[in-house]
């Protein structure tokens, strides 16, 4: 069994990725409609949507990576009446075409705003029900104390928002610094999306932490999850840099191309880190008799 | 009618010589690095002592695998056989992740898991598992568990804290074990 589960990290991770964008972009159109109104910037909008479709696609695809014969995946629904899986499988592929249909109605109506808003919203909150959905195919694992936890529902979430209100406020800068016009502030709202999403993370971190205190399988989890490298570099790139960005943010709201791709890159690999944790705090303990 | 059949497991008796984990191999044809039944090494410094225990498919009363597989591969006989329909398997690992023992095994060659079935076949035709039959000391036993926990009612939760064995309460396991330390 591979330790990490890579396809099941980048699968979750891009999926993640995408629904926590779309209910950032979904905030900046409801607190600065400017965005929906003025073409250049709803220009802006139209591509980002393109890019979020394509992010969840590739990221669905990537999911079969996963199975020893890809080829019978279309048998993965057969369980839906009391496999997660089978119900994950399902979530996701109505997931894409929610986003497939936001992305269009994003890039083509974009005349009608309170369609724009209103599919958004759906498609935020299709993204979460989906998520939840994959965290109860872990979840649903009672011997595993480390997954059989609500922090598995928290830590998808979190993945969603830390990463989702980072890129959309970073296009919201990197816009501001290509205009060279008189800035306005980057939102409130998103900012504040960034700190819930750190917020949120540094709660998953510390419940890993908790875990030395518990017993049998949960300690020897705990331990692999704390003494690896990659925990270092979920901190740094994920707790520390997304505050940093927040902050950077508030203070400077704007960023050049060069720069917000930086960061974006140090908050992804460090989601994915945090990620390949998860999988390896329970995989790294096989056989667990 | 047999209700749920499971197997017994009597470590005072077992020398680790893992007959039953090649006869099992032997009997279902299994590719190389694919053991259906694996005998386990405990050691212990006081005072210094060896123990073993043979575990293969427990045919659990709430199987972990059958209910987290997404492609409906596994189904419990009325006899309580846990068997997987292996055409069926996309190879998702998940019976592998959710079952406490390490039943299911992953072929990377085939891309499939697969697990114990109790020699269902031999048991349709009134003989016994492979394994059952191989064991030179009579240390596995096998049939009813209702008459197996009749025969023997050890103490689980005291059996898994000293051989750090799952709680059998995740999927209530139809096996009996009788371990090293017990009187004869």
């Amino acid at each position: 069994m591979s330790e990490y589960e890579l396809p099941l990290v980048f699968f979750t991770v891009l999926c993640q990725w995408a629904v926590g964008s779309i209910i950032a972009m979904t905030a900046l159109m409801t607190v600065q409609p400017i965005w929906l109104n003025e073409e250049t910037r709803f220009n802006r909008l139209r591509y980002m949507a393109l890019a979020i479709l394509a992010i969840n696609i590739v990221g669905s695809f990537l999911s079969l990576l996963h199975l020893g014969s890809p080829l019978g995946a279309y048998r993965a629904i057969l369980g839906l009446g009391h496999s997660w899986l089978s119900r994950e499988v399902v979530a996701f592929f109505l997931l894409n075409g929610v986003v497939f249909i936001w992305a269009a109605v994003v890039f083509r109506f974009n005349r009608n705003r309170a369609l724009v808003k209103s599919v958004s919203f759906v498609a935020s909150l299709a993204g979460i029900a989906a998520i939840l959905v994959s965290a109860q195919v872990y979840y649903q694992m009672a011997s595993h104390p480390m997954w059989h936890t609500l922090i598995t529902h928290l830590n998808f979430i979190a993945t969603a928002i830390l990463l989702g209100f980072v890129t959309i406020s970073l296009m919201v800068a990197v816009y501001q610094y290509r205009q060279h016009a008189p800035q306005g502030k980057i939102p409130g709202l998103l900012l504040t999306g960034i700190l819930l999403g750190v917020l949120l993370m540094f709660w998953v971190v510390l419940w890993y932490s908790h875990g030395v205190n518990g017993q049998g399988q949960m300690v020897r989890s705990a331990i692999a999850v704390l003494g690896s490298g990659l925990m270092g570099w979920l901190i740094f790139g994920g707790l520390i840099t997304g505050t940093c960005v927040a902050t950077y943010l508030y203070k400077q709201s704007s960023i050049s191309m060069v720069g917000a791709t930086v960061l974006m890159l140090v908050i992804l690999s460090a989601a994915v880190c945090g990620r390949m944790l998860f999988y390896s705090g329970v995989m790294s303990q096989s056989p667990w008799f | 009618m047999v209700r749920q059949y499971g197997f017994l497991v009597d470590m005072r008796g077992c020398y680790g010589c893992k007959t039953c984990s090649m006869a099992c191999k032997s009997e279902n044809a299994t590719p190389t690095g694919v053991l259906w039944r694996r005998v386990r090494e405990f050691t212990f410094d006081d005072p210094n002592g060896m123990a073993f225990i043979s575990m293969s498919c427990n045919h659990c009363d709430d199987p972990q695998c059958m209910k987290v597989c997404p492609a409906d591969t596994y189904s419990k006989r009325p006899d309580g056989i846990v068997v997987q329909d292996h055409d069926k398997c996309i190879g998702c690992r998940m019976c592998i992740m959710a079952c406490p023992y390490n039943a299911p095994v992953f072929d990377p060659v085939e891309g499939k898991t697969s697990k114990c079935n109790l020699c269902a076949e031999r048991l349709d035709e009134g003989l016994k598992p492979r394994c059952v039959e191989s064991c030179p000391a009579g240390v596995l036993q096998f049939g009813d568990i209702d008459e197996l926990r009749k025969r023997y009612s050890a103490d689980l939760s005291r059996i898994e804290t000293h051989y750090k064995l799952p709680d059998h309460n995740i999927s209530h396991p139809n096996i009996v074990i009788i371990p090293a330390g017990d009187k004869e």
